[in-house]
């Protein structure tokens, strides 16, 4: 899996590459958990180029959530294919995220 | 990621918790765990451990193992051999549980154990045998089940949070299981369904647990149904089936020609257990090989399947 970050404005953008499971969930945990000791508050997730998704991945990423709200902040995603929807649909993540088509969409809509 | 709970008394494996929360608070009744359905929470509970300690994964699809290292734990490790072994082929979650769930006696007695080294548990009467329903298990002080109970009203009543991952895992194992009614009140549980049913479906495990639990429930009521209507009862041979799956998935058989003689069909000792199933009008039976004795399966009893021989 591959992290590549951007910042627009205080917004901190990460796509996100290849597959979130048990190898590679370390990595984005230990990423995200670097930028909210740097203060980041808004955080967008651009999951277009993510491939797969596991029960270790849904987990870490819902870690996230919860750590960034606890430090009144904000996690959004963007770019889920069909099947990484239909995951997040099954386990009730479309309750809990907001989330975009497209990470325009996302940058736009936190703007406003 | 942090594993175990820890109680007064010490560290507590996902299994334990929910075998502690199914004791009846009061007398330590153990009737609720011996649930034939109890059998596939207790399989979840297992498997949601070794998620967390991401010893295996999974999707929406199939379950993999991943890392295969010893828990410490012998239920654990019991099942993490198995999965390192046979989980290569990826079969799906339900197809595990309905494979733990076969071992959940052995498991139960396990946990036991357990328990009652870290002191949560204690025997009351030393002379009654184990398994047994009348045996009573009284927690001792109660703490931990109470510490237990109180974590998961917590996190019920507290409607927007999210929370922690240990806590989904327990909730949904909870939600999808009878321990539900030990928690809440009647009034308590229509309020906060539509939380409970939002945090049971976080979990993929436990949503392929209320999967499994469902098709259990249907094949009863199909089978009831057919009893009430009093439709043609299945005949010896079809009622032994899922036995024959039962024990083929149990010990990883593949070829019905490697079935032990009494369940395979065209020897001698097959007609023979026909005939049994059809006196008795069940096929829940054990056989055994060395006394060459029938008999009606109850959870007192330990399978006997190959003779000597085999």
């Amino acid at each position: 899996m591959n992290i590549l970050k951007n910042s627009v404005d205080e917004t901190i953008v990460l796509d996100i590459e290849g597959r979130l499971d048990t190898t590679s969930y370390p990595q984005l945990e230990a990423y995200m958990g670097d930028l909210l000791k740097q203060g980041a508050t808004k955080i967008v997730l651009n999951l277009s180029s993510l491939d797969y998704i596991s029960s270790s991945g849904l987990r870490v990423i819902l870690k996230t959530l919860k750590e960034i709200d606890q430090k009144g902040g904000a996690l959004y995603l963007c770019g889920l294919n069909d099947h990484i929807m239909e995951i997040f649909e099954v386990s009730g993540f479309t309750e809990l995220f907001q989330i975009y088509s497209t990470r325009e969409e996302a940058l736009n809509n936190i703007d406003s | 990621m942090d594993n175990n709970y820890q109680t007064q008394s010490g560290y507590l494996t996902i299994p334990e918790e929910i075998f502690l929360l199914s004791l009846y608070e009061k007398e330590g009744d153990t009737s609720l765990i011996h649930r034939k359905t109890f059998d596939l929470v207790l399989a979840g509970s297992i498997l949601m451990d070794l998620a967390m300690r991401n010893c295996i994964d999974t999707d929406l699809e199939v379950l993999y193992p991943d890392r295969i290292e010893p828990t410490n734990d012998f239920v654990l490790d019991d099942v993490l051999m198995e999965i390192g072994t046979r989980g290569k082929n990826h079969q799906s979650v339900s197809y595990w549980l309905n494979r733990i769930s076969l071992k959940a006696d052995e498991f139960r007695d396990l946990i036991i154990t357990s328990l009652l080294k870290k002191g949560i548990l204690r025997i009351e009467n030393k002379k009654i045998r184990w398994f047994s329903t009348a045996l009573k298990y009284p927690v001792l002080g109660n703490a931990e089940v109470q510490e237990i109970r109180s974590r998961v009203r917590e996190v019920v009543e507290h409607e927007s949070g999210i929370p922690d991952i240990r806590d989904i895992v327990i909730i949904s194992l909870v939600a999808n299981s009878n321990l539900l009614e030990l928690v809440f009140s009647k009034d308590e549980l229509q309020k906060h369904t539509p939380r409970i049913s939002q945090i049971g479906k976080m979990d993929l495990i436990g949503q392929a647990i209320a999967e499994s639990l469902r098709e259990s429930i249907v094949s009863n009521i199909k089978t009831r149904t057919r009893e009430l209507l009093g439709l043609k009862d299945q005949s010896p041979e079809e009622k032994l089936e899922p036995l024959i799956e039962e024990i083929k998935m149990k010990f990883g058989i593949e070829s019905d020609e490697r079935l032990p003689e009494w369940l395979r069909k065209g020897t001698g000792q097959y007609l023979k257990t026909i005939d049994f199933v059809r006196s008795k009008g069940t096929a829940n039976i054990v056989y055994n090989t060395y006394t060459g004795k029938y008999s009606v399966r109850n959870y007192s009893q330990h399978m006997h399947i190959f003779g000597s021989g085999q």
